[in-house]
């Protein structure tokens, strides 16, 4: 027997051809690391969560054409930012603290994970804020 | 200088959003004076026909701004502290708004140089 099904489906997903090299700019990104290096490791501040949000700023300002770019370029230099200075925050843990200490901060590193996601979360709304400043830059 | 066209657009609602957005993440404790600082620079540069038009906006979305947070702060020491302590903040609380409000206005007038020198 032989069932013949026709699967049409509820709704289309039109998915663009995604081309990652025309969406990924490396110099977005390592501009985005670099401050983002700057205000974890060098401020003694413990609020450091705003920031993220003027970096997703920032990069919405520069990439203002493509809401795609500016997603894609937060997501990918928040991420990399914050495991970079995560591992530099080991490192001073371990030679200005002690090497027991600096296992204590990497076995919490779930709850760095959870705030990570915050970083993101906030990054990225910065970046739709700053797509949304150069539109209105353009309106006026 | 017109008012209608100050708070026209997008500009005034997107510096209130930011100022709340660093108030609420930067953990209720620490000041959050510079972020108001570079929102409303950003305002400035949003809204650059006028020195005043770009203060204007910039003022009310700050004034806006620090009430919210100013009320959203009593309440939370209200509820935690109770009702002597809030009543106690009351007059800090005040001359928060007040800064806020000034270095806002600063802001904005500092955005419209700004946007004047990219060449906006």
């Amino acid at each position: 027997m032989c069932y013949q099904t026709h699967l049409t489906p509820f709704f289309t997903w039109e998915v663009e051809d995604i081309n990652f090299k025309e969406i990924i700019d490396t110099k977005v990104i390592l501009i985005s690391i670099v401050l983002i290096l700057a205000f974890t490791t060098l401020s003694t501040s413990t609020a450091v969560a705003p920031f993220f949000m003027f970096v997703g700023i920032i990069i919405g300002i520069i990439e203002s054409n493509d809401k795609t770019k500016i997603l894609a370029n937060t997501t990918i230099a928040t991420v990399i930012g914050s495991i970079i200075s995560f591992i530099i925050s080991i490192i001073v843990v371990y030679y200005t603290e002690s090497p027991l200490y600096a296992i204590v901060t990497l076995q919490s590193y779930p709850v760095y994970l959870v705030l990570n996601l915050l970083y993101i979360i906030l990054a990225l709304t910065g970046g739709m804020i700053g797509y949304y400043i150069v539109d209105e830059i353009k309106n006026n | 200088m017109d008012l209608n066209n100050a708070i026209k657009g997008k500009a005034v609602p997107l510096g209130i959003i930011m100022i709340i957005i660093s108030y609420l993440t930067s953990g209720a404790s620490s000041s959050i004076v510079p972020y108001i600082l570079f929102a409303g620079i950003l305002i400035g540069i949003m809204r650059n026909d006028d020195m005043t038009e770009s203060a204007v906006a910039s003022g009310i979305a700050t004034l806006v701004a620090a009430v919210l947070i100013s009320i959203f702060s009593f309440a939370v020491t209200y509820m935690s502290y109770g009702a002597v302590y809030a009543n106690y903040m009351i007059s800090s609380l005040t001359i928060y708004i007040i800064i806020y409000l000034v270095v806002g206005i600063v802001g904005g007038v500092l955005g419209y140089f700004i946007s004047k020198e990219i060449g906006l």
